[in-house]
């Protein structure tokens, strides 16, 4: 009798998704929101302190800016990609999480808020749950900040 | 009464796990007309690729009589199945799964 061999293989080229990349984005943005809130405005104002003040306070506008974009590109990769329907079943909160996860990536882009920057890194360990749990793997929630 | 040849099946890759693992061997019925239901393993002929045989299981069947089938795997990257190609017809299907 002649065997049949049957595929059961994946829809390759296998895709590679970690949130860990939405969680550096996010940290980053919050970090820069952190910065932007304990920077002290210059006591002593000169041409120089103003020059000063003024170009680290873009700086960290300008990369919180980047970071949440990144942040949200990376969140709906994940959202449209990795996750089937079939993963609502036993997520059922997962389309109101990315949602408000891409919302607050948004929301600390034109806000300097650390609540906001906490709720948005709180979101993202909730699709880090999700999606570890999924994988089938235990993967603890590790910050590198 | 028509006798319905055995099949034997190697299974080739992991959208089966944690059910099937890479390389089981299993024996399957020759589809001719029988029922087939929700949670049956098939094997069957890619709608897209013919010279590609696939095993997954039935997950749906709708009003068209025609099946929904998925791997097992949880890992939505681990399994190219109905998600990827849409319902398939009866007509694709080679074997089912002797239990």
């Amino acid at each position: 009798m002649s065997v049949i061999k049957a595929s059961a293989h994946c829809d390759g080229p296998c895709g590679v998704y970690d949130p860990a990349s939405a969680r550096i984005a996010g940290e980053a943005v919050q970090s820069m929101t952190k910065k932007m809130l304990a920077l002290e405005y210059p006591t002593i104002f000169s041409s120089e302190s103003m020059a000063a003040y003024m170009n680290t306070m873009s700086r960290y506008a300008a990369i919180k800016e980047e970071e949440a974009q990144k942040c949200k590109d990376e969140l709906l990769v994940l959202w449209t990609d990795f996750f089937k329907p079939v993963h609502l079943e036993s997520n059922p909160e997962l389309h109101d999480t990315f949602w408000k996860a891409a919302k607050l990536c948004s929301a600390c882009k034109v806000e300097v808020s650390a609540e906001h920057a906490q709720e948005l890194m709180d979101a993202i360990e909730s699709i880090h749950n999700m999606f570890w749990a999924i994988k089938g793997k235990e993967v603890p929630w590790i910050r590198a900040s | 009464m028509s006798m319905k040849k055995t099949l034997q099946v190697v299974v080739s890759g992991n959208s089966m796990w944690p059910s099937l693992v890479d390389g089981q061997l299993l024996d399957f019925q020759e589809y001719v007309d029988q029922e087939l239901s929700i949670d049956d393993i098939i094997v069957f002929k890619h709608p897209w690729k013919s010279k590609l045989v696939m095993i997954k299981r039935i997950k749906k069947i709708n009003s068209q009589d025609e099946l929904w089938v998925v791997g097992d795997n949880p890992d939505p990257t681990a399994s190219e199945d109905s998600h990827n190609f849409g319902f398939i017809s009866k007509n694709h299907v080679i074997g089912l799964h002797i239990v």
